[in-house]
């Protein structure tokens, strides 16, 4: 079933895919030129036309190095990616008018005569035996390339001439040189291409026009690296590596990089290595030689202690690499398993991601994904009706809404691509690098023992009434900054993560406002996956508890409430961070100990004077502790005197203290301040064993 | 019900329910006292020795009964209130001495309930009862059962509360004393039928009002026969709600009016007017203190309009002009003690403005941080009260308190209020109960921005994103991947502000932010931080009161700037270039549902599922915040589904009905 729609995709995409910027003498590639020409000519795209006419490189007169012209068209992408067979895609017309070297001092713009305005469709094919230019030393493997007979330009050339420098001015790219003499022409285009390759918005996108024709709104692989990371602290690793697939005609067709983007950066100065999957090659499929890029960085990742993003951008399996595609996949599986609970690892689904793929998203701690392009399924709806006769779109199947609603598979779904990688850099901040590091600590101007009356009278009289919990963490946390997860997934229960006095804690809260804040099947195991998470990376843990206890019925039960409901069990027994608890209303039955109470070793258990702790309501229990002898209303009112209230528990010491609302945030950072030194490990074992 | 967040910035503060808001000269900022309150009763009149009532109950609520609480402590005298349950924890109930929950929350049901206050009375041994205004202020029933009890109603006797709180009676009686009326017909309208009759006799326009309303509430303007029936259907229903009478009245709409109103235990166009208030109390045989309404014309002719036998809303400018303390005065009188004040005694000293303000648009203060905006009772927040020895100054002190208000979880008036602090009419006082739709034919869609006001709000929202940004990086706990601080001097940025961009560059020199705007260069000093929501920053040297009400995450800010929020996103270069790529997403079509503006209950549905609808056609009535709300279909469609019946309580952004 996978196979059938990866097919699908992959064929999709190959057959926009071949519309290519270079125009080579080669069979194949002049048959994307056509199809880029009459790709141009039936629908105008804007952003193509502009990327175009954007790249000129124009000599840096100051410098009094420098180039030529270059068209961009003719810049040969495929051909600096060295294509094995021989004759090495030619660079270019830019030849003829080239200075010879070395070239005297360019006097001014005009003189070069500019190209024949390259319009496309005029371009014939060029002259094979064109020399190739030498290709630099640092260059990947080359082997066929006769050495060239033109002067090997000096190392210091590349020493000096960093790319980085390349700067964007009115539109125009200058490459400056600060040799006094002009580099060498092949060098100059090898930089060239080196540069267009690394340049987000040029190269890519308008490829990425071709591609995505209709979908505008979807940014090319690095254009996403640039908004995610600090402006220039992107380092990318193996843009050069390509795939090694041999069969079905992929030889001819490689493309440096392939089809990811991988290297490492900084979200606010902190390091993060990420991978970004290319739609614009091949679907973004996911070959041997992509699975070995991400490998590689996360490899590394896990060896310095950094957490990793994905941006989710793919087909698939690469189909023509067969079985080398699912071991990649593997790779990464393994890798992502291994790094469970040492690295934080994010995923961002910016696109389809189907069939074999989604299992990295889902076993990466957090999966985000962008609204109305992004899709994550198992098969697709063709498959789905071969199979199932349901007729179902992409979108119903498995779009944003469907995983932040229905299913729980993403954490969070974001308006559009810009919204997404923005608001994943502040999400970001609230993350250490890895489980060795604390949890991280911001400067904090919130004064850290604000009072907040507001809380006095949040809890409404009435035991039946709801309020928003929302309202009390929004109240105590700093700045009013709660960055909720599964903020429309299983709202009877919240969580997230917020800072107190600067530091990052997570934050489990019952919502009354939702199916009275019970404990049911989803809210259960969205709440145990959060509370380890926090565990695994030392974030301490405020719960807030206002449960009714675990919601009854058949569908429940069935579902098996008793396993799942276990989990949240289980994950706030096993934490070791910092736990500390307020209960802010009713705290009952089963879920009371659940909900990380004094026995499952909570540091500190608060209760506000409208706490109830007790087995359950007094309906209930007068029900069935005088078995309807007598008068009920008396026997109800006796129950709410001796248990609707905190003193059952705090003469036990199940509670610490009875505190004033107001003074939450005071007392929480105060306790939070003594417990940051908190050590306490669990008996030795391999792993435990959840019940899954 | 919702939950409101009121945060008073550290220099106003609320004080004895009153939002007194002065400035020291001297240190520019705005600060308030007990000593100040006392200093603005300079011209309080009482003997040393005169005997005093021990115990007083308040049967009301929110800041009025605060404001009699006050005086009371003041005078060291004992306080009681009543509350209902949802108010026991309301400031009033907590700043009295004793406080008695007395009924559920509709005002019906507990402020409403005379038996029950009386009890209240009994049982703590209350000497008299402050009635504040509404509720049973003008009920003569409930001074008059309170005269049997032998406890002291601090108000007028019950027979000039009768002859003047019904305007049909007050109408007769003033046309007697030869006070100057308003053309209109001398008795109750009998049904919408009569009602158009009248309106015809009158002409066009009339005001339609309740006999027993008040407040603005059970009153409305027609200008056609259809304008009339709906007037009258409306009135008629809010009065037997908010009044339990639904006799109406009906007379000639009084065009380009100024409402002037004459609080007569003291002075008042100025004179004239006076004089014809004095002499309708004493037609009355008025005994404490009121006020008398009057409209004036634009040909400076007035006409009597209603007198009020209560304190009024407005009391506290009177009191800040003349430095009385009418609480205490009402108190004295009710006590027995003379007034120790002749017509000379009282000044008008100075300029005061009083703002209500309101949650839901449409500000002395019952609330604080937290206290809930019921939606039983009446919206208004608070009152804030300026003074200044010149209306200008009154004005300026009226600006920085309402720019200084921090209001969160409530939509409110402030903006409103603030804009027309600054409008060009208003400042020139000319005015009239007109002036809103004149100056707003439109509405009112918050703040318009001068192009130099947009430019600084761009490098205000600059300087808050550049120290967000900074804060977003300064981590105190990361030691071993070193954090890499930004060395940039200067960051380019774009704002976005409804709709448009405007790119700006943004340097920190020294502690203040330079921001270039086009051509314009802002300088930012102060300090931009967010431990309070409000910063007193000062932009070319010109002092910007600046709220910061929130951030959201993806570079979101609100920022409330001359009152107005403003939503504004602030993105770096590149950032911008990408936005600008993304396809708008398609909002929900509104016009094929109707939502609940706010929370509150159904009155009414008056459409059936299938029924065809007219563009403009009355849908539901939603009653909320004791006001009744018109909600009509936005085009002409079948009704699909009517998903809420009468009596139904209904959550803000609830879908009522849906068209298809």
């Amino acid at each position: 079933m996978d196979a059938a729609l990866e097919t699908e995709v992959v064929e999709n995409s190959q057959t926009k895919l071949t519309v290519e910027l270079a125009p080579t003498t080669d069979s194949t590639q002049s048959t994307s030129t056509n199809k880029l020409q009459t790709f141009l000519h039936q629908e105008p795209a804007p952003r193509l036309q502009q990327a175009l006419q954007k790249v000129q490189v124009l000599p840096d007169l100051q410098s009094g190095g420098a180039a030529g012209w270059y068209c961009p068209q003719l810049l040969p992408f495929t051909s600096f990616a060295g294509l094995p067979p021989p004759p090495p895609p030619p660079p270019l017309p830019s030849l003829p008018p080239l200075p010879p070297l070395p070239p005297p001092p360019l006097p001014s713009l005009p003189p070069l005569p500019p190209l024949p305005p390259p319009p496309l469709p005029s371009l014939p094919p060029l002259p094979p035996q064109f020399p190739p230019p030498t290709p630099p030393p640092f260059l990947p493997p080359l082997p066929p390339h006769p050495p060239s007979p033109a002067l090997p330009p000096p190392l210091s050339h590349y020493a000096y001439i960093p790319y980085d420098q390349t700067q964007l001015s009115e539109g125009r790219f200058i490459i400056k040189s600060t040799q006094r003499k002009a580099p060498h022409p092949g060098f100059i285009e090898v930089m060239i291409s080196v540069f267009l390759l690394k340049t987000p918005g040029v190269a890519y996108s308008a490829e990425s026009v071709c591609c995505w024709g209709k979908a505008e709104g979807k940014l090319t692989a690095r254009e996403r690296l640039q908004l995610l990371l600090d402006a220039g602290s992107f380092v990318e690793y193996d843009m050069f590596l390509e795939h090694n697939c041999a069969d079905f005609g992929m030889e001819k067709e490689k493309y440096p990089g392939d089809s990811v983007v991988t290297g490492r950066g900084r979200i606010n100065g902190r390091t993060v290595f990420v991978f970004s999957q290319d739609f614009t090659v091949f679907g973004g499929s996911l070959s041997g030689a992509h699975a070995k890029k991400i490998c590689k960085i996360m490899d590394q990742a896990m060896l310095v202690g950094a957490p990793v993003i994905g941006l989710n951008d793919s087909g698939g399996a690469r189909i023509q690499e067969g079985v080398e595609s699912l071991a990649g996949y593997a790779d990464i599986f393994l890798r992502n398993v291994t790094a469970s609970g040492v690295i934080p690892q994010i995923s961002l689904i910016m696109g389809p991601c189907a069939g074999g793929a989604v299992y990295s998203p889902a076993l990466t701690d957090f999966t985000f994904m962008v609204k109305d392009t992004s899709y994550l399924f198992i098969t697709g709806p063709d498959v789905v009706k071969s199979v199932t006769n349901e007729d179902v779109t992409q979108e119903e199947l498995g779009g944003a809404k469907t995983h932040t609603t229905m299913s729980g598979v993403a954490h969070k779904a974001f308006q559009n691509d810009v919204d997404a990688l923005l608001q994943l850099r502040e999400f970001f901040n609230f993350l250490p690098l890895s489980n060795q590091d604390p949890s991280p600590v911001r400067k904090c101007d919130d004064p850290w023992d604000r009072s907040v009356p507001g809380l006095d009278t949040v809890v409404p009289l009435e035991t039946t009434s709801a309020y928003d919990m929302k309202d009390i963490v929004l109240g105590i946390v700093d700045n009013q900054e709660f960055f909720e997860i599964m903020p429309n997934y299983a709202r009877n229960i919240i969580i997230g993560f917020a800072r107190m006095d600067g530091r990052t804690v997570g934050i489990v809260g019952n919502q009354p406002k939702v199916a009275a804040g019970c404990l049911d099947i989803n809210s259960s195991v969205k709440g145990a996956r959060f509370v380890r998470f926090c565990d695994a990376f030392n974030i301490p843990l405020i719960t807030f508890v206002d449960v009714p206890g675990f919601l009854p019925g058949t569908q429940q039960e069935y579902g098996g409430i008793i396993r799942h409901g276990a989990k949240l069990l289980y994950a706030f027994a096993e934490a070791t961070v910092p736990k500390i608890t307020i209960i802010t209303r009713k705290a009952y039955g089963g879920a009371y100990d659940v909900m990380s109470s004094k026995h499952l070793r909570g540091d500190i258990n608060y209760a506000w004077p409208t706490a109830e702790v007790a087995v359950m309501g007094a309906k209930g229990a007068v029900s069935i502790i005088f078995r309807g002898s007598g008068k009920q209303a008396e026997q109800e009112a006796e129950y709410v005197d001796k248990f609707a209230n905190p003193f059952p528990a705090a003469v036990r010491g199940f509670v610490d203290d009875i505190i004033e609302p107001r003074t939450t945030r005071m007392r929480i950072n105060r306790d939070l301040a003594v417990l940051s030194c908190k050590k306490q490990t669990n008996p030795w074992k391999k792993h435990a064993n959840i019940p899954l | 019900m919702q939950l409101l967040y009121i945060i008073t910035s550290s220099p106003v503060d609320i004080i004895d329910g009153i939002q007194q808001v002065l400035i020291d000269s001297s240190k520019r900022t705005l600060w308030t006292s007990h000593i100040l309150r006392k200093e603005m009763y300079w011209n309080d009149k009482a003997n040393a020795n005169e005997t005093k009532f021990d115990k007083i109950l308040i049967a009301n609520r929110g800041e009025i009964a605060c404001r009699v609480i006050k005086t009371c402590r003041r005078l060291g005298i004992k306080t009681v209130a009543v509350h209902s349950d949802v108010d026991s924890l309301a400031v009033h109930a907590r700043m009295a001495d004793e406080a008695v929950c007395i009924g559920p929350a509709p005002t019906s049901k507990s402020y409403l309930q005379m038996d029950k206050i009386l009890q209240v009375i009994k049982d703590t041994g209350a000497q008299a009862v402050h009635p504040g205004y509404g509720f049973l202020s003008e009920n003569t029933v409930f001074a008059a059962r309170l005269h049997e009890l032998g406890v002291e109603f601090i108000g007028p006797n019950s027979q000039s509360i009768r002859a003047m709180g019904d305007k049909i009676e007050s109408k007769r009686i003033a046309n007697k004393a030869g006070v100057n009326m308003i053309p209109g017909y001398d008795g109750v309208v009998e049904d919408v039928e009569h009602c158009v009759k009248l309106a015809k006799e009158i002409g066009y326009p009339v005001m339609i009002k309740a006999s027993a309303g008040g407040g603005g509430k059970g009153m409305r303007i027609a200008r056609d026969e259809e304008e009339a029936r709906q007037a009258f259907r409306l009135c008629t229903e809010e009065a037997k709600s908010s009044f339990g009478d639904d006799r109406m009245l009906i007379e000639k709409f009084v065009e380009d009016p100024r409402h002037i109103e004459i609080q007569h235990i003291l002075t008042g166009l100025r004179k004239a007017m006076g004089e014809q208030a004095t002499a309708l109390a004493k037609a009355v045989g008025y005994d404490s203190a009121g006020t008398v309404e009057f409209l004036v014309d634009s040909k400076r002719n007035f006409y009597f309009l209603e007198m009020n036998t209560r304190l009024q809303v407005e009391h506290p400018i009177t009191e800040c002009t003349t430095g009385i303390d009418i609480v205490h005065q009402m108190i004295r009188i009710a006590k027995g003690h003379k007034l120790l004040y002749s017509q000379s005694d009282v000044p008008v000293d100075g300029w005061s403005f009083e703002c209500r303000v309101y949650a839901e648009v449409r500000c002395d203060s019952g609330v604080e941080e937290g206290s809930e905006i019921s939606i039983y009772y009446d919206p208004m927040i608070c009152k804030l009260v300026s003074y200044g020895p010149d209306r200008q100054s009154a004005v300026d002190t009226m600006v920085t308190a309402l720019d200084s208000y921090v209001i969160k979880g409530v939509t409110h008036n402030i903006p409103l209020l603030r804009d027309i602090m600054t409008e060009e009419r208003f400042l020139k006082g000319n005015i009239s109960t007109n002036y809103l739709p004149e100056v707003f034919p439109a509405g009112f869609k918050g703040k318009q921005l001068s192009e130099t006001e947009m430019e600084e709000l761009v490098a205000l929202a600059c300087a808050v994103h550049n120290t967000e940004t900074n804060r977003s990086a300064a981590f105190l706990s990361e030691n071993r991947l070193p954090v890499y601080k930004d060395p940039s001097i200067n960051w380019n940025m774009n704002v976005e502000v409804g709709g448009n961009t405007y790119p700006a560059t943004v340097s920190k020199v020294d502690d203040a932010y330079v921001v270039q705007v086009g051509k314009n260069i802002y300088t930012i000093a102060g300090k931009v931080c967010f431990v309070s929501p409000l910063m007193d920053l000062k932009v070319n040297d010109q002092r910007r009161l600046l709220q910061f009400v929130e951030r959201d995450f993806g570079c979101h800010y609100k920022l409330r700037l001359f009152g107005t929020v403003f939503a504004v996103r602030v993105l770096d270069d590149f950032a911008a270039a990408m936005q600008k790529l993304m396809p708008e997403k398609k909002e929900v079509d509104l016009s094929s549902v109707i939502l609940a503006p706010m929370p509150g209950m159904l009155k009414s549905v008056d459409v059936e599922v299938g029924q065809q609808v007219a563009e403009g056609q009355e849908v539901c009535i939603l009653e909320a915040m004791k006001m009744q709300n018109s909600l009509q279909a936005s085009k002409v469609s079948k009704v699909k589904k009517v998903n809420f019946k009468a009596g139904d309580t209904v959550n803000e952004g609830d879908v009522l009905v849906e068209l298809e």
